[in-house]
């Protein structure tokens, strides 16, 4: 699972209204190369939560002075731009779970793949 | 490809008389007892000259058959003499038709069977209607040796710079090449006016002394010996080529394209049409064989076709660094068309095994998965993998994401029930669970079947909340044809239906591709506005669609099963 997926997930556990974002608890994380772009970088930050992205980041020990507030004019900051990208696309989470922060339900994340179906009787 | 529904022509004959006598009345033939009163059928019309009557085996809802109360052979033994008789009968027809409030006269088809597919001896004029509503068998059957089923598969277009038709041919999977065209005509020597009568400005660029070219030839529905294509080409020298030939690398290559009409059983000698003109770029088609389902890694059941994947690429105007969803994702073949041009994909689906690539295979000599079989690897073998997000296992009728719009594109392709079922997670019973609450790791949760209506309202109303405005969602919607109406496409307030096209599977089923595009933000509207339609609910009951698909196949043995009833009693 990569950060730029988990910063649109939410905890849709029947009940809760605070299900974002979701803990990481990860127990295995892979850094992939994957090819810097842009263009992509940039249309993606405006869809963002930044502050939950910085955590999670934080939390996987990828943070790399990723700041805590967005930097204005971040388009032609290339540095900045390839610090994101590391983040959204290339840290990704094999193996743990995603904790919702209210009612501590957990979903587990195996091969890298999140399961965030809920038992029949939790709909 | 469009369908001309135009009025149709009556093919009739003209030939020197056959054997077959033309007698008043034959004892033996059915229709000569029809037409006088001795088989109980219903006239529909009945005068000195003419009967008609509805046919036993319907090919379409009108179905009659007109026949001359003359015993005339078959259409072969029609003569000149027979016309006026013929235009009798295709009258007779559409008064019936009339009559009988079809609609749509022009969605109707006349015809003849040319022998020996006919069934029965007596001339009989078959009258369809409406034609579009044919069954898939009928529509076999009542074809006819007729120009106007398809349209020629060249289309002259105006008013588009040359920019626009190489961008529209770097996406279409539909269209082979453009040309420029330069002159046409339905002979050579009408092409070869045609061609003197282009302006010499606009050749120019193309002719002059340092250019290079060549020349191919490309005949339509017919296949030319390589010395006939040369043949052509020399007849061409009237054009002002003042450049060398070149064929291996050529600054521009012409083409004479021949139309051979497109019935392979019928080819003419001379082509119907031929035309010329300067290549200008081919059409993705390419893609539908190097994407093909049958040589890529991981399939499931319902593998979406590589080509029907990029048409739906492109009907969502995916493009590079969008970011795409598929909430029933499968094995990820739209996701692999949307790749390649550019777009990062996502997805979820439902079903554990897949996402994972785990569980039986779908192919015939294999028995279980490898393990380079995931919708990763599909991405991978194409060289789109770092388009790759992720995909997740995950109910779509309850999503997992944050309120906001997310995603460019939504396609998707959701199960109609038939061969993957619909489910969603919930139970009607209690589950027993350990005392601590909790389940075992391995617990797989429960699903129970997903109301085929729920699936579009909720995926629309999903889209509605998750798409940016001017997004685009693309899906396809299963329909039972005997009761479809444009109503029944589901509809929401803030997407506004683009397009809606038809592909039939069977003569009473068929799937459409609907596109949709967000035109404004849910909460721009009041609360129940942004609701899902109550309109939107065309499939009543317990997946309809499921039990209307099988009903055909079904339909004998329940017969024979209330007539053991009647019996048994």
């Amino acid at each position: 699972m990569k950060l730029l997926t988990h910063n649109m997930l939410t905890s849709h556990v029947k009940g809760v209204t605070k299900g974002y974002p979701l803990l990481i608890k990860a127990t295995e994380v892979k850094v992939n190369d994957v090819d810097f772009n842009p263009q992509f970088v940039c249309r993606m930050i405006p869809k963002l939560e930044w502050s939950a992205l910085v955590e999670a980041a934080d939390l996987l020990g990828h943070r790399q002075d990723l700041p805590s507030e967005l930097v204005p004019d971040y388009e032609k900051n290339e540095d900045f731009l390839k610090k994101v990208h590391r983040a959204l696309l290339e840290v990704e989470v094999i193996e743990g779970c995603l904790q919702c922060p209210e009612s501590g339900r957990e979903f587990p994340i195996s091969r890298g793949i999140p399961n965030m179906l809920l038992n029949e009787d939790e709909v | 490809m469009a369908e001309v529904e135009a009025e149709q022509p009556v093919q009739v004959g003209v030939s020197k008389p056959s054997g077959v006598p033309v007698g008043a009345y034959d004892k033996k033939c059915i229709f000569c007892k029809i037409e006088n009163q001795e088989m109980g059928t219903e006239l529909l019309h009945s005068d000195e000259e003419l009967s008609c009557f509805r046919d036993i085996k319907p090919g379409a809802p009108h179905h009659y058959l007109v026949v001359p109360n003359q015993h005339v052979g078959n259409c072969k033994s029609l003569g000149k003499e027979h016309v006026p008789l013929v235009k009798q009968m295709v009258e007779v027809g559409k008064q019936i038709l009339q009559r009988n409030s079809v609609a749509d006269l022009t969605d109707v088809r006349f015809g003849f069977h040319w022998p020996p597919f006919c069934s029965v001896t007596h001339l009989h004029l078959h009258v369809l209607a409406p034609a579009s509503q044919m069954g898939f068998m009928s529509r076999l059957f009542y074809r006819l040796n007729s120009y106007w089923f398809i349209t020629s598969p060249f289309w002259c277009l105006n008013s588009l710079t040359e920019e626009d038709v190489r961008s529209v041919m770097a996406r279409s999977v539909c269209a082979k090449s453009a040309f420029e065209l330069w002159g046409r005509g339905r002979t050579h020597s009408e092409l070869r006016t045609s061609l003197l009568n282009y302006s010499p400005e606009k050749m120019s660029p193309y002719v002059h002394k340092e250019s290079t070219y060549r020349i191919n030839v490309y005949t339509f529905n017919k296949t030319l010996l390589f010395a006939d294509r040369i043949k052509k080409i020399d007849a061409l020298e009237y054009l002002p080529f003042e450049g060398t030939v070149s064929l291996k690398s050529p600054q521009h290559i012409f083409c004479l394209l021949e139309d051979y009409g497109t019935d392979p059983n019928n080819i003419p000698e001379h082509p119907n049409y031929v035309y010329f003109g300067r290549w200008i770029a081919d059409g993705q088609r390419e893609l539908i064989r190097s994407h093909s389902v049958k040589s890529r890694h991981f399939i499931g059941n319902t593998s979406m076709d590589a080509g029907l994947s990029f048409i739906m690429t492109n009907h969502a105007k995916v493009k590079e660094n969008d970011l795409v969803f598929d909430p029933f994702v499968g094995t990820g073949s739209l996701l692999v068309a949307c790749s390649h041009f550019g777009a990062y994909v996502c997805g979820t689906d439902i079903d554990y095994n897949t996402i994972h690539g785990k569980g039986r295979s779908s192919r015939k000599n294999q028995k279980w998965r490898g393990p380079d079989e995931n919708i990763r690897a599909n991405l991978r073998q194409y060289g789109t993998q770092k388009m790759y997000v992720d995909v997740m296992v995950s109910d779509a009728s309850k999503p997992v994401w944050r309120n906001a719009a997310l995603f460019d594109a939504i396609i998707t392709d959701p199960p109609y029930g038939i061969r993957e079922s619909t489910r969603k997670t919930g139970s009607h019973k209690d589950i027993a669970k350990a005392p601590d609450g909790s389940y075992a790791d391995s617990h797989v949760p429960v699903s129970q079947a997903y109301n085929l209506s729920d699936i579009f309202a909720d995926l629309l109303h999903f889209s509605a909340q998750h798409l940016v405005v001017g997004g685009r969602l693309v899906y396809w919607l299963p329909v039972y044809r005997p009761e479809y109406c444009e109503e029944m496409i589901p509809h929401h307030a803030c997407l506004q239906l683009v397009s809606n096209c038809e592909q039939t599977l069977s003569s009473h089923t068929s799937r459409r591709l609907i596109t949709m595009e967000k035109i404004k933000e849910p909460k721009e509207l009041d609360g129940l506005a942004g609701a899902p339609d109550p309109r939107c609910s065309p499939y009543h009951g317990h997946n309809a669609f499921r039990e209307k698909y099988f009903s055909g196949l079904n339909k004998r043995s329940s017969k024979e099963d209330t007539r053991a009833d009647v019996d048994g009693k």
